[in-house]
């Protein structure tokens, strides 16, 4: 695997990591632990913290291990692996974009940031453009390189 | 040996269709996110947006906060006399957004603390805030049957609004919010925030306005 994949899985990481946090606070009604800012529990507490009635954290955990699948699917090669890749960056790409929404509603509407929410936003982000550069890279995904 | 074949060059074209699937799917959820549910923008005494607990204008360049108690009198005096002029000399005009936070300074606040947020589901918190604080002198500690009474006279969803207190549903997210302003520095009520800076004595419409005023100029 190459230093581009390992990144872009540590990049998951990240954010699994940051979305596993707030799925935990919120499953055990505890205040996220915050920086200076403050404004964890404030945008946890707000209905933008929700889809559907699901705590939006909890995609979010579920969405970066599905990820994180899909990667290692993509990365090991084989006859599927571009298949895999692009529905890996399909679904960084939602992942960017809904993250980007909700960004932006903490900056305009909330008027408050959370900093685990801010964390994945940068790891899901980083970790699309690295997926792009992945793709239009013309190196096999797998270990079977020249 | 021969090399083995390099990949196929991938299609740049293929990313854009993926990019704008993606975004695509992602406005779909963002119109199922927000679709009426809990909180939507209302208004208040007339024209005043109102979003959940915030009041005033989203553009407005300064964000007032206050941190009450619905038991406590001097945020009832606050919100009787300085909010009053807040809202008509800087939220109305669309220079200050406003918002209330949670601090409740014991157990008994908390059941009417549960209650607002039970009629911000319903877009009403404003004005059970008004309606809680004009009752205060008379019905503090405010027991659940008189909380469910505002609500009736209020015209909220009293089916709704009752389980709402019932439940306690909201306790979490009051303590949240008192815990958050505590982390704040928050130790008494109300204690006011001008663009995040608290402000001293700023129950006190004087020092209020001031410190607007300073914020509106650009002082921090």
């Amino acid at each position: 695997m190459r230093v581009r994949q390992l990144a872009i899985l540590g990049l998951d990481l990240v954010g699994w990591a940051a979305s596993a946090y707030l799925t935990y606070t919120h499953v055990a009604h505890v205040s996220p632990m915050c920086g200076e800012y403050g404004g964890c529990s404030y945008v946890q507490s707000s209905p933008y913290a929700q889809f559907m009635g699901v705590p939006v954290a909890l995609l979010g955990l579920v969405a970066y291990t599905v990820l994180f699948i899909l990667g290692i699917l993509a990365f090991r090669g084989g006859d599927n692996s571009d298949r895999w890749l692009l529905l890996l960056l399909t679904l960084a790409a939602v992942g960017t974009f809904y993250s980007a929404y909700l960004t932006y509603i903490e900056a305009f509407v909330l008027h408050a940031y959370c900093f685990y929410c801010v964390t994945q936003a940068i790891a899901i982000t980083l970790m699309t453009i690295l997926l792009v550069v992945e793709y239009l890279s013309p190196e096999p995904l797998g270990n079977d390189g020249p | 040996m021969s090399r083995r074949p390099r990949r196929k060059k991938r299609d740049p074209k293929l990313l854009l269709v993926l990019f704008g699937l993606a975004a695509l799917i992602v406005l779909v959820l963002i119109f199922i996110a927000s679709r009426p549910k809990t909180s939507s923008t209302t208004t208040y005494l007339g024209d005043i947006p109102v979003q959940g607990k915030t009041m005033g204008y989203p553009d407005a360049p300064v964000l007032v906060e206050d941190y009450s108690d619905f038991l406590c009198p001097h945020c009832r005096e606050f919100a009787e006399g300085p909010e009053k002029k807040l809202i008509e000399e800087y939220v109305k005009p669309g220079k200050v957004r406003f918002v209330f936070r949670q601090f409740v300074l014991s157990e008994r606040s908390l059941p009417a603390a549960n209650a607002t947020e039970c009629a911000r589901e319903q877009n009403k918190f404003w004005e059970y805030h008004d309606y809680l604080y004009a009752h205060q002198l008379t019905d503090a500690p405010f027991p659940t049957a008189k909380l469910k009474a505002y609500a009736k006279d209020l015209g909220l969803n009293t089916q709704q609004f009752n389980r709402c207190v019932d439940e306690g549903k909201y306790f979490d997210l009051v303590m949240k919010e008192t815990s958050e302003g505590y982390q704040r520095g928050v130790r008494g009520t109300p204690t006011i925030f001008v663009d995040g800076k608290m402000i001293e004595y700023g129950m006190v419409w004087e020092n209020l306005k001031a410190a607007i005023e300073k914020a509106l100029q650009g002082g921090k």
